[in-house]
């Protein structure tokens, strides 16, 4: 069976000695200077539309998250359909491959909601979560002396 | 080839013998183990996403703020050493795309160079996560006062961040960071060691004794998918 272990690229089996191709690596540096691209635009907005103290200038904050993740996505497409070669496999594998993450928006959705709706949470019960530093309370015995102790500056200015 | 030839027309090639999307049994489980942990991932992305809705926006840290520290740069640089490692893991997959792009043609010079430049590229990607680390864990000089004294009457002020304080602001932000990028870069090393397992079988001519490099697009696939990990955090941890 030796066949069934083989994909489309082996069709050819290796014979000791034979010639080398050429490479053919023109569309490998293509995809390398899209995903250069995409990642220099999203850097140089973040620069470009920062007007200090979290204000924006040309976006609103929640345009800006939103093209993110949209040029996020295209690197996306662009790792998994081009370097790990989804996009040559057959159509019904490329289905079992990326449809089954149609599941996430769901969950996104759901879950930034929930996000939300624990804000009111946070009002009812003392949060947890965030360390509140209250005057009972003695930083020797819970960080440990050695943080608290002004060697620790010291050790922190190098 | 050999497989489809090996189906008589009319009859189903999900009976067994075939190959119905025409993929190997080791590269179908390397992508259905791919699935399941873009899903771990997913999930611990989505968990930062939900605590940090639920936080305020004034006690969330700015990631602009607190990773803003360049090597051999005394100023602050939003951005630029995250970049620099982005840069770094898209440049590591070049060079693995490449190995496996050489695999195909059975060019064994070609897969153990690109491959020897691929674990490079991996370590100094890990090297520049210690060197984030490191400076996240240290903080900066001036720390941040808590309104409590030490013993011997002394201001007690915290520096950097750890799992049980956080200079910067909200705890679970130093928390969601150490795990994610914790267990991104374990994937990193683990992908490391295994493109060096791989590179040693390759140098050896394990892959031309089987007659073919799959293994190579194997360990692509997993060191592709590190890479793709790396631009959702990119995103959601550093640019968000």
């Amino acid at each position: 069976m030796a066949g069934f272990q083989m994909d489309h690229y082996h069709m050819h089996a290796y014979v000791p000695g034979q010639e080398i191709e050429k490479p053919k690596t023109k569309w490998i540096w293509k995809v390398f200077w899209i995903l250069l691209a995409v990642t220099t635009v999203e850097v140089s907005f973040a620069f470009i539309n920062d007007g200090g103290e979290g204000a924006k200038n040309f976006l609103p904050a929640v345009g800006e998250k939103w093209l993110f993740i949209a040029l996020t996505l295209v690197k996306a497409y662009y790792i998994v359909f081009s370097f790990m070669h989804l996009g040559d496999e057959k159509f019904g594998f490329k289905l079992t491959v990326s449809l089954t993450t149609i599941f996430l928006i769901y969950f996104i959705a759901l879950m930034m909601y929930e996000g939300y709706a624990l804000r009111d949470v946070q009002m009812i019960r003392p949060n947890f979560f965030e360390r509140v530093y209250h005057s009972g309370h003695d930083a020797g015995t819970d960080h440990g002396g050695e943080h608290a102790a002004p060697a620790h500056k010291e050790e922190a200015a190098h | 080839m050999a497989h489809s030839a090996s189906v008589t027309s009319g009859k189903s090639v999900w009976n067994g013998g075939a190959a119905p999307f025409n993929v190997s049994y080791g590269k179908m489980m390397m992508w259905f183990f791919l699935i399941s942990d873009a899903f771990t991932f997913s999930s611990l992305l989505i968990s930062y996403g939900v605590m940090r809705n639920k936080a305020e926006n004034s006690f969330w840290p700015s990631p602009d703020e607190v990773f803003n520290h360049f090597p051999f740069y005394d100023g602050h640089i939003k951005l630029a050493f995250v970049s620099l490692m982005t840069f770094i893991l898209i440049m590591s997959s070049v060079t693995m795309v490449l190995a496996v792009e050489a695999g195909h043609r059975f060019d064994k010079k070609a897969v153990v160079k690109w491959m020897v430049w691929t674990i490079i590229g991996g370590f100094m990607f890990l090297g520049s996560q210690a060197w984030e680390w490191y400076h996240f864990i240290h903080g900066t000089d001036l720390g941040r006062a808590t309104g409590l004294l030490n013993a011997d009457g002394t201001e007690y002020i915290i520096h950097g961040a750890n799992l049980s304080y956080n200079e910067y602001g909200h705890q679970l932000f130093a928390n969601f960071f150490f795990f994610i990028t914790g267990f991104h870069g374990s994937h990193v090393f683990s992908g490391v060691i295994l493109n060096i397992i791989v590179l040693i079988m390759v140098m050896r001519g394990v892959m031309e004794r089987r007659g073919h490099y799959e293994m190579v697009e194997k360990v692509g696939l997993y060191w592709h998918f590190v890479d793709l990990v790396w631009v959702f955090v990119f995103t959601f941890f550093y640019l968000i």
